[in-house]
């Protein structure tokens, strides 16, 4: 027994209610709700009502409200994707983290090798700092203009923010703190700092492309 | 999920060995397949399989194709080349804890 059109298009205002708005997760549970209750009618003889009542007792716990210290106060909403925000996150910090200790022992080693002033590269690193910012605003505007939630867009804005903030602390075009300092471990760690935080900015060329991957399914609909 | 716990870390096996055997399928379709195979013993519950599907596309063991189906997308997941070596692997995997654990627990039992 197929549902009709005004059927399946409540069980999606069902899932908005609930605040899945993502698309890329959304049209997932909604092709799997719709199954379910269409197998339910056929076999136990349940009216739509009923069958999408029990489905939605089914997905109580993963469409149900969901918080984690990894996303902080600040990001709310259905279990299905916020476990999914969490998942990514860790892989980029834990990606970004690696990356970064394995370029920061190369690139210090050979600094020293070759007694390089470091400081002579920082008005460089605060141009590339002010290219990624505008880079990501204009990526950030473009996928907005859109009009599509994806999961990879939701987390380009909230990973933006922060990321955003550290651009602008560390940023030697605006700050002079590298030049208060001047021994062997804070040069160290500025440097570590500096290769972190452009490491970082890789990640937000993959949830672009995520982004315009699930905006390249979206237009089969 | 019946004895979930047990069941618990066989999840992701169970999938890859499904994909492996029927090609592409969606996360439905998983559900229902593993319910026929074990005449209902075994129920994959929803918190239970979109997660780990969703974890073996992130990890470069399944790929998705979407289609359009009934005016809306379906996710249809099938194996990457990654994915038929990690089958391989965790299918030995499993056979080496079953093995394990029988003559652990009773070595009278002859599972073939």
């Amino acid at each position: 027994m197929k549902l009709s059109h005004e059927q399946v298009d409540l069980i999606a205002r069902y899932l908005e209610s609930k605040g899945l708005f993502q698309f890329d997760i959304k049209y997932e549970v909604l092709d799997h709700m719709t199954l379910s209750i269409e197998n339910a009618m056929s076999t136990k003889n349940m009216k739509f009502v009923d069958a999408f009542d029990e489905e939605q007792i089914k997905w109580k716990e993963e469409l149900g409200p969901f918080q984690s210290w990894w996303l902080g106060d600040r990001i709310k909403g259905p279990k299905i994707v916020l476990v999914s925000y969490i998942r990514s996150i860790k892989r980029i910090y834990l990606k970004t983290l690696f990356t970064s200790l394995a370029v920061f022992t190369v690139a210090y080693l050979f600094l020293k090798a070759l007694s390089f002033d470091q400081a002579s590269f920082l008005p460089l690193v605060g141009v590339i700092y002010l290219f990624i910012l505008v880079s990501m605003l204009v990526a950030y505007f473009g996928m907005n203009r859109q009009g599509v939630k994806t999961i990879s867009a939701s987390l380009f804005r909230y990973t933006m923010g922060y990321y955003g903030i550290w651009l602008l602390v560390f940023n030697p075009v605006f700050t002079k703190l590298y030049w208060i300092y001047q021994n062997d471990q804070f040069i160290a760690t500025f440097l570590f700092i500096h290769i972190f935080l452009l490491c970082f900015s890789f990640n937000f060329i993959g949830l672009f492309m995520g982004h315009a991957k699930v905006l390249k399914i979206n237009r089969k609909l | 999920m019946a004895n979930s716990k047990l069941y618990k870390g066989s999840l992701s096996t169970i999938i890859l060995k499904l994909l492996d055997e029927q090609g592409k399928m969606y996360g439905y379709e998983i559900t229902q397949k593993v319910k026929e195979l074990t005449k209902g013993e075994l129920k994959i519950t929803e918190g239970a399989l979109y997660p780990a599907l969703h974890k073996l596309e992130a990890e470069g063991l399944l790929d998705v194709e979407v289609a359009k189906v009934d005016n809306r997308l379906r996710k249809y997941y099938k194996l990457t080349e990654q994915g038929e070596k990690e089958t391989v692997n965790r299918l030995a995997e499993l056979e080496e804890f079953i093995r394990n654990m029988q003559q652990l627990v009773n070595p009278k039992w002859n599972i073939q």
